[in-house]
């Protein structure tokens, strides 16, 4: 990974951050400037790194204005304004408050740009309550969570989107560009039962994998899926393949061990063809980027999110 | 064994166990391949591995009908037990991609490039297909299929185009292993493009393709080609059957320039359609494919505010710039025939024009916004040649200064003769006889060795119909900036800081960099669209015609070559570098100026 130029951070306060910030665009010498959105990015000391990156690597057409609140801090609410050079020369603004979550919640809203897009991201692995995300929830045009784990389920008050379910989407369009071919899809009916393999330890996203799957071909339940832990040099929690088979029928998905493809083998009417299609890992940054592209309440996420839940 | 037939005797030997390999002579077939038996008969002899038999001569085929839609159906009958009508898949439709973001994706398919090793092919469309491919928008069955005069073996054209997109600016960044992979799909075929031996290769390319995919035989035909190729091509592929869209869809994607006036244009177009219905017809304007060109479309009809505005109660004048800073570059073969109306007026400025002008579309479709297009270049008052001195203004480029450097003028670049009267430089005031636009004067202006490369569409406002401010009225102007920079502002007046009331103009500025993503080449995005079969960034052949209607009388009153009767003008009457001939700015009439860009 390319080190990414930052300006700053510079201690600052809640009311002066703007000035701050001021200050450090006049040093870019850079007159663009991106007010596509606010992230705001709750997480705590020990995942404070990983944010950082993430965020890093995301692009200011997702959002120009990146909050990270630390919320294992002190009632000595701690501010920090900093740039951060994007590809292309542009740079986003970020905000970094350090503090309890009481704190944190009366520091956060006066620092959001206004009208715009917020996104809120959970980046913690504690169950995200109380008054602060009640709070961040009712400007939420977007929720980013690690749903499953933490137990979220969508509601209708603001789009609730998963990480994991972002960074699998490269499979679920290799498995669309299997059936694009008419002949294949034909054969879908006689599909009737499927097996998930998944990196390492992590089989949520191989969960809502299998129910978004289940949900397309119209099953009730994943009771016909099986999911099984493999090795295939891809992230704990990205998926290894996938496998849809019925009488006489069968279409394997699975992951190269080196590169970013798979092998698809189909077979039907005695046939087999073989093919290769493009599943690019995705890292965090760019599983962000593609939820808060469309920031809307995922209809299929959460039918995939309901079947995937009843197997926990 | 020739080379042809050694290269395929290795190629694609780890694939698919069931997939015959490729022909190998490059014989004719003996027979027609246009009818239904002959080409079961074809796919047999694929099928039965039959590749080095020696076939016989090309007889004429039967002209093939195009059929109006390509069929759902395939050649094999269902599976009983795929009986479950009800079924997700079961219609053959892929309920998986429709509920993906892309909801739209190329079925497997051939892409098959006439020309592939001409220039165009070299820069912009290998580097297009990879980055496509690369981005995983192309499907899980794809591959290329180069066709040229030239002798090449599949593995020398391999090489050529790996060669071709690492030399070219227009690639994406390489992933690695990407080229490798990618080299896997490329296929060559070569012949003389008047027979029918190169067809035969390239239908028998398809049935291998068939064969691997396990669907249908869709085909992209992309003719990058001299114009004069077009038909030669168009005949070939119709007379060998492959325009027919039974055994899957066939498309057949044509550059610029689509004839080289109104009756050339429909000659083309007629011949053109002894094998093609227009639907399978995709004439290329790269211009369309630019997101900017496509974001005029966004802004005018994706916000309430300016629809209101987009009208000859408050437009005064529009204009239109597509400004070249460079020369001929080497193309003053191409350019001493074309000129700068036929280059750039009738067809990029005309499609620019023709957004900036058209009714709101019923839908986002092709028809929808084909139609609209259509409409508002019918409704341009024509241009007869009586006309054209008070409406056009042409000029030449002597020798000047670019960029701080001396550059000759246009009579004196290689290739161009020293008497030449080929314009390099064009306004034009269109009039739009319709209810939105009566009144409103349309200023297009292009031309070569200008001071900058910038392409504009600007909206002149009125201005306000009374001052109660110091000092006079400005017009506001809404530009959007087709390249470079690309973006919109709008032009406004504000109050300067200070006692006094005092205005002056400012502007509101976007820029597209903003997004902080890089802009997909416009080959792309149409190389795209074509596969996906979606028109709508296609012109379609009325679009065309009537293009080519509103030029008519503007080539024939300018045309110096010896079969012409035109004015012969006084060249150069511009200095490269500067911003055209004096009589431009007399064009656009008193109180009004081009934009200083």
């Amino acid at each position: 990974m390319t080190a990414l130029k930052i300006l700053g951070p510079i201690e600052t306060s809640v009311r002066k951050a703007q000035v701050t910030l001021d200050e450090l665009w006049s040093q870019t010498n850079v007159e663009t400037r991106a007010y596509t959105g606010n992230i705001i990015a709750l997480t705590v000391r020990k995942h404070l790194k990983r944010v950082e990156e993430a965020l890093s690597g995301l692009e200011g057409r997702y959002a120009g204005r990146q909050i990270i609140g630390v919320m294992d801090g002190t009632d000595d609410l701690k501010v920090h304004a900093s740039m951060v050079l994007q590809p292309g020369g542009t740079y986003v603004e970020r905000l970094t408050l350090d503090a309890s979550t009481e704190q944190l919640q009366g520091a956060i809203l006066p620092l959001l740009r206004p009208a715009t897009v917020n996104h809120v991201w959970w980046g913690s692995d504690t169950k995200p309550e109380g008054l602060l995300m009640r709070e961040l929830t009712e400007i939420a045009d977007q929720v980013i969570a690690d749903s499953l784990t933490l137990d979220i389920p969508p509601t209708r008050h603001y789009a609730l989107a998963d990480l994991g379910w972002s960074r699998s989407a490269g499979w679920r369009e290799a498995l669309a560009q299997v059936f694009d071919s008419p002949e294949a899809a034909r054969q879908l009916p006689l599909v009737d039962h499927m097996t998930v393999r998944y990196a390492g330890t992590k089989d949520l996203p191989a969960r809502l994998y299998a129910g978004f799957v289940a949900d397309t071909l119209g099953w009730k339940n994943l009771k016909n899926v099986e999911f099984k832990a493999a090795r295939c040099g891809r992230e704990n929690g990205d998926l290894c393949g996938a496998e849809l088979a019925g009488n006489g029928v069968r279409f394997t998905l699975t992951a190269a061990t080196e590169g970013e493809t798979a092998r698809v083998e189909a077979v039907w009417d005695d046939k087999k063809h073989i093919t290769e299609v493009n599943v690019p890992a995705m890292s965090l940054a760019e599983g962000l980027g593609r939820v808060m592209a469309r920031p809307e309440r995922g209809e299929i996420f959460e039918r995939a999110w309901k079947l995937a839940k009843e197997t926990l | 064994m020739t080379a042809k037939s050694g290269k395929k005797a290795a190629a694609k030997a780890e694939n698919i166990s069931e997939t015959p390999p490729r022909a190998t002579s490059k014989k004719p077939a003996p027979k027609s391949v246009s009818t239904a038996a002959d080409r079961k008969a074809v796919k047999a002899s694929v099928t039965e591995k039959v590749a080095a038999q020696s076939v016989g001569v090309a007889q004429a085929a039967p002209k093939a009908k195009a059929a109006p839609k390509a069929q759902a159906a395939t050649k094999k009958p269902a599976r009983k037990t795929v009986a479950k009508a009800d079924k997700p898949g079961a219609d053959g439709q892929n309920p998986f991609r429709a509920t993906m973001r892309r909801s739209r994706a190329p079925e497997p398919a051939t892409l098959v490039i006439f020309g592939v090793t001409g220039d165009l092919s070299r820069r912009k469309l290998l580097p297009a297909v990879f980055g496509l491919w690369q981005d995983g928008l192309l499907g899980s069955a794809f591959n290329i299929v180069g066709v040229g005069r030239q002798e090449m073996t599949d593995e020398e054209f391999k090489d050529y185009a790996i060669a071709a997109l690492q030399e070219s600016k227009e690639t994406d960044t390489i992933q690695p292993g990407s080229l490798e992979k990618f080299r896997e799909l490329l296929y060559y075929e070569f012949g003389e493009f008047g027979g029918d031996e190169v067809y035969n290769l390239v239908g028998k390319e398809l049935d291998r393709a068939e064969a691997a995919h396990g669907g249908r035989k869709n085909a992209l035909f992309y003719l990058s080609t001299p114009p004069s190729l077009f038909e030669p091509i168009s005949n070939g592929l119709g007379r060998l059957g492959l325009c027919d869209q039974s055994e899957g869809w066939r498309r057949l994607v044509i550059e610029k320039p689509f004839g080289r006036d109104l009756a050339s244009a429909r000659e083309l177009n007629a011949a053109i359609h002894e094998s093609w219905d227009e639907s399978q017809v995709y004439r290329i304007d790269h211009y369309l494919g630019k997101e900017t060109v496509q974001n005029l479309m966004a802004i005018r009809f994706g916000n309430a505010i300016f629809e209101p505005l987009w009208n000859r109660g408050y437009v005064d004048h529009v204009q239109i710039t597509a400004s070249e800073d460079l020369g001929l570059e080497g193309r003053a073969g191409y350019y001493e025939e074309a000129g700068i109306v036929r280059d750039m007026l009738q067809n990029h400025l005309m499609q620019l024009f023709a957004l900036t002008a058209m009714e709101a579309p019923a839908a986002f479709d092709a028809d929808a916004i084909r139609d609209e297009k259509t409409k508002v270049l019918r409704a341009v008052k024509p241009i007869p040649r009586d006309r054209v001195d008070s409406v056009a203004v042409r000029g030449q480029y002597g020798a000047g200064s670019e960029d701080g450097q001396k550059v000759p003028g246009y009579r004196q670049e290689p290739g161009v003769k020293d008497e030449s009267r080929t314009a390099t430089y064009v306004a034009v005031k269109l009039e739009i006889d319709n209810w939105r636009w009566q009144g409103v004067p349309f200023f297009l202006r292009t031309g070569k060795r200008l001071p900058k490369k910038v392409t504009e569409i600007a909206v002149v406002f009125k201005r306000a119909p009374l001052g109660i401010f110091p000092g006079g009225l400005e017009r506001n102007v809404l530009a959007f900036r087709i390249q470079p920079d690309e973006g919109v502002s709008l032009k406004f007046s504000s109050k300067s800081p200070g006692q006094e009331m005092e205005l002056r103009e400012v502007v509101m500025d976007f820029r597209y960099d903003a997004f902080g993503a890089q802009l997909e080449s416009p080959y792309s995005r149409l190389l795209l669209d074509a596969l996906i079969g979606d028109a709508t960034l296609f012109p379609r052949e009325d679009e065309v015609d009537h293009a080519w209607q509103i030029v008519s009388g503007i080539l024939e009153a300018w045309n110096t070559a010896p079969d012409g009767d035109g004015d012969a003008p006084d060249f150069p009457n511009y200095a490269a570098g500067t911003w055209g001939p004096e009589e431009a700015d007399e064009l656009i009439g008193v109180d009004r100026r081009w934009r200083r860009l």
